[in-house]
């Protein structure tokens, strides 16, 4: 997993704005050599620019972009040996499938067979060996975004940028897709950058995941660190976590809230502030009858609703302050009724303190 | 589309279904009638004979020539300026957008006026060419003759390909532009093999149009063309107005009838089969910001070219109108509204501008009747009968506006309808000509509005009459209001039927600028452009009035 090299792309302090609305608001950011990075964020908070501003689609205003220890900031995109994978695929409809893979090459001025060869072997690498002489619109979605990425790699570039790539797929199909798609590109070794606003397709596939919020970087980390330690209540809350807590952080790591004490190993704060505590919503289970009440991280409160998922049972917790909390439970043992009360013990590892 | 389980009533359009009857129709078939006539050494000797003159050789062939020339030079000259709109990204789009749009709108007088103003012995070029650059005489002899009808094409098809092109090209999925250079295409490449394969549906389209109009082009030809010029067009008016060979004139039209509807079904049909256009979604634009330097020049020099192609014409229209032979004064303005009643047919500048605004208030009136409930019934039709409808409300649009007017001339002036000394027949042409352009406007407007939203109302009770006078007429206003002013400026303009049927004590503002332009003399050419100048004035009132309705149409909140 660990396949850390020099870094292939690097930016510097980026700034870029729109009528005066900065859309990037200095952004430092680096992609080592085969890695994936992850950009993830909300629709809007600048992504999409970023990466166009990666390919050399948009100039940026101030900040340069580094591929491969060369600066390449003023360099246009058809000079940059970028390529990119669109949310719409931007296939070619006058074009076939195989005349779309060939496009790049063309551009190169290769030679007829060695094009001609390359487009076999990119067709094969998205297992579509059979489609060459297909029309694009007889493609289904998944089929449109393989033959997207083949024509990207086909004249084989040193980045791939890849903005949304499932975007207009439906989510049963998404979930393979990615998985093909992070083998592919470990196959090949290939940096990627990849844009999504699915925290679940950016886990999947990404070796660094870089959060962004209104047109800045928050948080930059592997997927665990992320999803284990959000930088901040903001991401936190991107991430899909609710579960806020007010507390004052005591000695030992350990918070007073007003549902409880709380162990946390917190070390950043000082003692006798006061706190916000995430509690992430898969860190609780039911509390035995019998077990003897432990004197902290736990969580009583009324079951105000409870939908059985499958997996799990999401549950909403109104706690004795009012406020309401989320937790997925294990399908067994299954919780109380709606009404009843309900003890939840909480794994000290799903604290986070802000 | 179809509102609920069944098609409209074919009574919604017994009123149009009737008008069109008696009002194309019948001069369809005495065109017909006519062509075929038995009297004198008639038949179909008659038609041989005539179809095989050298007559009707010459003026078929140099429809022919002069419609494929018009065409490709506006095709060389649009083309670049609509490419460079799509693809640039550069300050003052927006007028030029403007700019390149107005001259479809403007009557074909008017550009005819323009151009006589701009190169004409007396006009703007000349002048300048005499006054600051030292020639004894005028360097230009532009007044007629093939190069003045060109430009004048050229001049107002603009219009056509760039309403067309552009706005094919606006839908374009951006980032078909930019996966192609992420891919290492240069300009050159994107334009010509992803751009113009891209484009080519709407470029053929916009071609066959541009054909059709410079085929059928009357007033442009007969004002610019002069005395050696001869068009299908022009032969049928000369037939008529000065051989008075009513067969002859009956035998051309039908000829033009046939050509103009083989072409005019040419382009329905390619419509019909457009391929799967890849549109985006947000419709964000191609344009690329502008880098070098070279990019730079090469934009400010086409947006000049562009600019002074299409503008200069009318700015010396505008000059042409106030520029005496003692400097600029507005005595031209002032001679229109003085009645000097020399002779019988004497057009009163005054009396015509009134006739005009008349005449053009009933053709809107009929228009809208008729235009109304035929787009109704075909946005709520989807049964067998509705392309059969669609057609026959489309057939006035293959006609040309000559072959009309002589239809009119030939079919009422003899019972049972002997209506030679009414003067409904303009207007009622006028409707002929303009209805169809509302129906095309109104038919998408009308089925914009959700289908979903007749069924909601009409499950909270409201009668179809409601669903319409209550949803969709209130929802669709804007377009209503842009197709009413549409047939207004189309009626005001209309030239070639109205050389037939209107009489000198009914003329109107474009047949008395005809007149005026025909005759020799500062003064009658001078009256000749301030009336130009008025009735372009109305009309970029009227375009910018429409281009507002269109730009704070809200986005429909109905899907």
């Amino acid at each position: 997993m660990n396949r850390s090299g020099p870094d292939f792309l690097e930016l510097k302090c980026i700034a870029k704005s729109y009528g005066g609305l900065p859309a990037l608001d200095d952004i430092s950011l680096t992609v080592e050599t085969g890695q994936i990075l992850c950009i993830l964020g909300p629709s809007g908070c600048g992504k999409s620019t970023l990466l166009r501003v990666m390919a050399g689609i948009e100039l940026p205003d101030a900040g340069q972009v580094l591929i491969d220890g060369l600066d390449m900031t003023g360099v246009p995109v058809e000079h940059r040996s970028v390529g990119m994978v669109f949310q719409d695929f931007a296939l070619f409809p006058h074009k076939t499938v195989a005349g779309n893979i060939a496009f790049g090459l063309e551009m190169m001025k290769l030679p007829r067979g060695e094009i001609v060869r390359r487009v076999a072997d990119m067709l094969s690498l998205v297992d579509m060996a059979d489609y060459g002489n297909r029309q694009i619109h007889q493609l289904s979605g998944g089929q449109r975004q393989r033959v997207a990425l083949a024509r990207s790699l086909a004249p084989q570039p040193r980045l791939l940028l890849l903005d949304e790539p499932m975007g207009s797929l439906d989510r049963a199909l998404r979930e393979r897709l990615v998985q093909d798609l992070d083998i592919i590109l470990r196959h090949i070794d290939m940096t990627a950058v990849y844009v999504t606003h699915d925290h679940a397709e950016g886990f999947g596939i990404a070796d660094q995941i870089a959060i962004m919020n209104q047109g800045q970087i928050g948080q930059v980390g592997t997927p665990e660190q992320v999803y284990r330690h959000p930088g901040s209540a903001i991401i936190a809350r991107f991430l899909g976590f609710d579960n806020f807590l007010d507390g004052t952080l005591e000695s030992g790591g350990m918070v007073k809230t007003g549902v409880g004490v709380f162990n946390t190993c917190e070390s950043n704060h000082r003692v006798g502030e006061t706190v916000k505590v995430l509690i992430r919503p898969d860190a609780a289970v039911l509390e035995m009858e019998g077990q003897g009440a432990p004197d902290q991280n736990r969580v009583s409160g009324k079951l105000v609703s409870r939908m059985f998922q499958g997996r799990n049972y999401r549950i909403r917790v109104r706690i004795p302050n009012g406020d309401e909390l989320v937790f997925d439970l294990p399908n067994q043992p299954a919780p109380p009724g709606i009404g009843g009360d309900i003890h939840l013990l909480i794994r000290n590892s799903a604290i986070t303190v802000f | 589309m179809n509102r609920g389980p069944q098609n409209a009533p074919l009574i919604w359009i017994a009123i149009p279904l009737v008008l069109l009857a008696v009002f194309y129709g019948y001069p369809m078939a005495a065109i017909l009638k006519t062509s075929f006539q038995m009297d004198g050494n008639g038949g179909l000797d008659q038609v041989f004979h005539i179809l095989s003159s050298r007559m009707f050789g010459y003026a078929l062939g140099f429809s022919l020539f002069q419609a494929v020339l018009s065409t490709l030079l506006t095709l060389g000259f649009a083309l670049p300026g609509v490419i460079m709109f799509l693809l640039c990204d550069f300050s003052g789009k927006k007028w030029m957008q403007l700019l390149a749009s107005l001259p479809f709108v403007l009557p074909t007088v008017v550009v005819a006026s323009a151009f006589r103003a701009l190169w004409g012995s007396h006009g703007m070029v000349n002048s300048f060419a005499v006054h600051y650059l030292g020639f004894h005489s005028a360097p230009f002899n532009l007044d007629y003759g093939l190069p003045a009808v060109l430009m004048a094409h050229v001049f107002y098809n603009t219009s056509v390909v760039f309403k067309l092109v552009a706005g094919f090209g606006a839908n374009l999925d951006r980032s078909l532009i930019d996966s192609a250079r992420s891919l290492g295409a240069s300009t050159r490449i994107i334009v010509f093999r992803i751009l113009l394969p891209l484009l080519k549906p709407s470029v053929t389209a916009a071609s066959l149009l541009v054909f059709l109009f410079c085929f059928c082009s009357f007033g442009v030809v007969l004002i610019l063309g002069g005395p050696g010029f001869s068009t299908l067009e022009i032969e049928i008016y000369r037939q008529t107005v000065h051989f008075f060979n009513l067969p002859a004139a009956a035998i051309l039209s039908l000829v033009q009838i046939l050509f103009t509807g083989m072409v005019f079904v040419v382009y329905l049909k390619l419509q019909k089969h457009h391929p799967a256009a890849p549109f985006n979604t947000g419709g964000a634009g191609l344009s690329l910001p502008v880098r070098s330097r070279m990019n730079r020049l090469g934009i400010r020099f086409f947006q000049s070219a562009w600019i002074l192609f299409l503008g200069l014409p009318l700015l010396s229209l505008v000059i042409g109108s106030i520029y005496t032979d003692t400097g600029f004064s507005p005595v031209f303005f002032m001679e229109l509204f003085r009645n000097p009643d020399q002779s019988v047919f004497y057009i009163s500048p005054f009396r015509a501008i009134v006739h005009s605004i008349g005449f053009a208030g009933t053709a809107t009136l009929i228009s809208m009747m008729i235009g109304i409930p035929v787009a109704a019934y075909l946005s709520s039709t989807s049964g067998r009968i509705r392309p059969v409808i669609d057609i026959l409300f489309m057939l006035p649009l293959s006609t040309s506006a000559v072959t009309l007017g002589f239809g009119f001339i030939i079919a009422f002036d003899r019972p049972p309808l002997d209506l030679r000394g009414s003067w409904i027949l303009i207007p009622m042409s006028h409707a002929l000509v303009a209805f169809p352009f509302v129906v095309r406007v109104l038919v998408p407007a009308f089925q914009g509005v959700s289908e979903r939203l007749g069924e909601a109302a009409a499950l909270l009770g409201a009668t179809t009459g409601q669903i319409w006078w209550k949803i969709i007429f209130p929802i669709a206003r804007k377009s209503i209001a842009g197709a009413t002013i549409f047939s207004f400026m189309i009626s005001l303009g209309e030239f070639g039927a109205t050389a037939f049927i209107a009489r000198p004590q009914t003329s109107t503002i474009p047949v008395a600028i005809f007149r005026f332009l025909s005759q020799p003399g500062s003064l009658n050419q001078g009256q000749a452009m301030a009336m130009s100048c008025l009735l372009l004035l109305i009309t970029v009132f009227g375009f910018l009035w429409v281009e507002w309705l269109i730009a704070v149409e809200p986005k429909r909140a109905c899907v």
